[in-house]
């Protein structure tokens, strides 16, 4: 496997400075939601009678038209909008790598109906399958989730299944087979661990992809209820008060795109010259 | 004795009582049809090899010479077991033999280290269990043969030189103590310099342990180097076969003697 | 080995104290150290060495081919009062297929798959001889294609490189280098990934095209015999240092220097008592 001394590993990036930028706007928005966790300014749902406050030192982004504090707010649904993401990539990348991997390597039947039942997939935005099935089986954070994950199986599964037919003509690949070694291992031992560098780079973009999927979503009304809001429902619910307290958009706003730049530099320092890791 | 009767007749044997030969194929035809997609039929069968025989005696090295496209690599394939569709019969006195390839930059899995790649044959051996301290003695001892310095376990493919790639792709390949190996090209990657090393490895080891080889090399004079006899092939058929010295000074077909011609011999 | 050109000819192409040296993250790497050399015209001009040995980066020199931000390069590839080291893209645009062009050791990879084989025989003269009309242009490239041994030219004209074989792409490769009788060609390695049969057959090209056209040829190869067999005189590098360079057989009879002896020694030799 990889070193896992960090600095062996970081000698391994291919573009080093747009990696680190990346890294360390991903890690403020980690630190915001995990001293989020621990502290908040007020209680995310706490309704007060200052409603629509500018900016100020006791809201430092003001507060909405239920005078509920925007930063905490902000704080709790950074969380959420990260957890739906990541729970996103999960059951995405998971299952998508799984079926693009044994369909790859074993070819055939089984192989031209998955990709074609997944090239049925594509042809409908994620977000319209997410809204399917959310109306099949109820708005809910889990639900969003699952929604959105198996909606980005299909793109994991090609990339993963082409990756995974280049390897199998490899000589290596051929030598693990000669040597009686069983199909399960030289799928996972022999093959997955070369595939990292397209896969990483897939992963990164494609978290962005959930985080706006989810932000999309919750415009939408749908996903986790209130009173407890996901960046994108406060978008939504703030627009029509946006030319009095801009911060309300601007806050959540702010924060998506924080997430989505340090995921993208991150993604974009893994990929060398070939788009592949080095 | 393990015997698997394949799709059109053909017999692919391991452990077969061959007194005093490691590989023996007889009459063997291999059709190669293109693969059929879903709601299509498969294309034409094309005979890729036409009644092959010939035998590997033990502690033999047979080279096979023939340019690209004569059956080569389908015949290795065949031997080890990978072609299904087959008539004819592939002897085996020992296991499924393992394979040298060409290409020292793509026969070592590039995520893993070299102490890990030379464990690998001995972890996934179905016919007997190693134990930890037993692999281990095994490596040390396939290395030293090798000439592979342990300070080279914890270095990964991309870290060493085409040579030392190729003695650790040698020393997986013998690494459960077979009788019979391929070699396919296992030199023309290489540099002149150290194609001569590999060529003496090869020599010591078929010496030191009676390894018999299927030597596969489009080079006449690696072969000359390295082989007891030699098997010349175009198009799927066996052309001729006999002692290196038979074949090289008394040709008997026009393409042994250009093949002959081109690598500056006679 | 044919004569060697008459010595007093003027060089077309010298170099001087060329020096390439690679800067990757700050650790220099030295490719080509110091080399100097002379290429006559119409002479064939080898250049052995071992993977490594700089060959191939020289050989990108002289083509202007090289990535010079990538690079440290000092010294002068002279042409034609030109040093196609330091001169501008356009400069090196005018005498890149015109009068210096290159073949590849990988006919699969250095043709365009979707394009017809006779257009990009074409290519060269598209660029620098506008002013012909098609008719001409394809008359010329039918030309080139069966003075470079392609049997049939009118019908593989129409073809897709897919169609043909290894050797016959090597071939429409060479045709589309010469389809200007460029004073130099370039070979890197160009028979390195051919069948033997095929490669006496390049090498037998190469040969006819030298001694009609007077194409210098600049032959990078890692195989002493067929350098021997081809070349007038040879270059020996290793790790960027030319160590020895001479009348090649002279060389390869009675090598100098212990790198060409050990490199002479590794030629798997066959001795046939009669």
């Amino acid at each position: 496997m990889v070193s896992l001394r960090p600095r062996a590993l970081l000698a391994r990036v291919p573009n080093r400075g747009l990696f680190c930028a990346g890294a360390v706007i991903t890690l403020l928005v980690i630190a915001l939601v995990i001293v989020g966790m621990v502290w908040m300014p007020y209680e995310p749902t706490a309704m007060s009678a200052d409603r629509l406050q500018g900016v100020s030192v006791a809201h430092p982004l003001g507060t909405d038209k239920m005078g509920r504090d925007i930063l905490s707010r902000v704080m709790y649904g950074s969380r959420i909008t990260l957890l739906v993401a990541l729970g996103t990539m999960a059951i995405g990348a998971g299952l998508g790598i799984l079926v693009g991997a044994v369909t790859g390597y074993y070819g055939g039947i089984v192989d031209e109906v998955v990709m074609r039942v997944t090239d049925g997939l594509f042809a409908f935005p994620s977000v319209l399958l997410a809204l399917v099935f959310v109306s099949l089986f109820g708005s809910s954070t889990l639900n969003v989730m699952w929604a959105l994950g198996i909606a980005f199986v299909p793109s994991f599964a090609r990339v993963s299944r082409s990756e995974v037919i280049r390897c199998k003509h490899l000589d290596y690949v051929k030598n693990a087979r000669l040597m009686g070694v069983r199909d399960v291992r030289v799928i996972f031992v022999h093959i997955l661990p070369n595939m990292r560098g397209v896969l990483l780079s897939n992963l990164m973009i494609g978290f962005n992809n959930a985080v706006l999927s989810e932000a999309g979503l919750s415009f939408l009304g749908i996903g986790s209820q209130p009173p407890f809001a996901s960046l994108g429902q406060m978008i939504s619910e703030a627009q029509e008060v946006f030319f009095i307290v801009p911060s309300a958009v601007l806050g959540p706003g702010l924060v998506i795109v924080l997430m989505v730049l340090g995921f993208s530099l991150m993604g974009e320092g893994l990929r060398s010259e070939e788009g592949r890791m080095a | 004795m393990t015997r698997t009767t394949v799709a059109m007749g053909g017999v692919y044997e391991t452990h077969a009582d061959i007194s005093g030969s490691a590989l023996e194929v007889r009459g063997l035809n291999v059709f190669y049809r293109e693969r059929a997609r879903v709601l299509q039929k498969g294309g034409p069968l094309t005979q890729v090899l036409r009644d092959v025989s010939f035998c590997v005696g033990d502690g033999e090295i047979l080279g096979l010479c023939g340019e690209s496209g004569c059956g080569k690599s389908t015949l290795s394939k065949a031997i080890c077991g990978i072609v299904r569709e087959f008539d004819g019969q592939i002897l085996l006195a020992d296991e499924r033999p393992l394979m040298v390839f060409q290409d020292p930059y793509g026969s070592l899995n590039p995520a893993k280290r070299v102490g890990w790649l030379l464990e690998e044959p001995l972890r996934t051996d179905r016919t007997r269990t190693w134990t930890v301290d037993q692999r281990q003695a095994r490596i040390r001892e396939v290395a030293e043969q090798v000439e592979v310095g342990e300070e080279l376990f914890d270095r990964y493919p991309a870290e060493l030189s085409g040579g030392q790639r190729q003695r650790v792709a040698i020393a997986c390949a013998i690494m459960r103590k077979p009788r019979f190996i391929i070699a396919d090209e296992p030199v023309s990657a290489l540099d002149v310099t150290i194609q001569k090393q590999v060529l003496e490895l090869l020599r010591s080891l078929h010496k030191s342990m009676g390894l018999s080889m299927l030597f596969i090399s489009h080079d006449l004079r690696v072969v000359y180097q390295i082989c007891d006899r030699v098997m010349i092939m175009q198009k799927g058929r066996v052309l001729e076969q006999g002692t290196v010295r038979d074949v090289y000074r008394n040709p008997t077909h026009e393409y042994t003697r250009t093949l002959l011609a081109a690598a500056g011999i006679g | 080995m044919q004569d060697a050109p008459l010595s007093q000819d003027k060089p077309i192409l010298a170099i001087r104290d060329l020096h390439l040296e690679f800067h990757d993250h700050g650790r220099p790497e030295v490719v080509v150290e110091d080399l100097s050399f002379e290429l006559r015209r119409a002479e064939i001009l080898g250049i052995v060495g071992e993977s490594g040995s700089g060959k191939s980066m020289t050989a990108l020199a002289i083509a202007g081919l090289l990535n010079r931000h990538a690079l440290d390069c000092s010294g002068t590839i002279l042409f034609d009062g030109v040093d196609l080291l330091h001169c501008g893209r356009a400069t090196l645009r005018r005498y890149q297929g015109d009068e210096i062009s290159m073949i590849f050791q990988e006919p699969m990879t250095s043709l365009d798959p979707l394009q017809r084989i006779g257009m990009q025989v074409e290519e060269a003269l598209r660029i620098h001889r506008a002013e012909l009309s098609a008719a001409e242009r394809r008359k010329m490239a039918i030309r080139a294609m069966a003075a470079a041994g392609l049997p049939d030219p009118e019908q593989v004209y129409g073809m897709y490189p897919h169609e043909l074989s290894g050797g016959m792409r090597q071939r429409v490769m060479i045709a589309a280098a010469t389809v200007l009788k460029p004073q130099i060609l370039i070979a890197d390695e160009p028979t390195t990934a051919l069948d033997v049969t095929t490669q006496a057959q390049i090498i037998a090209l190469l040969r006819t095209i030298n001694a009609e056209d007077q194409t210098a040829i600049v032959f990078i190869s890692h195989d002493l015999s067929l350098v021997r067999q081809l070349c007038h005189r040879v270059i020996v590098m290793r790790k960027g240092v030319a160590v020895e360079s001479g009348a090649s057989d002279e060389v390869f009879r009675n090598p100098r220097h212990p790198y060409t002896k050990a490199l002479v020694d590794a030629i798997p030799k066959v001795v046939l008592e009669r």
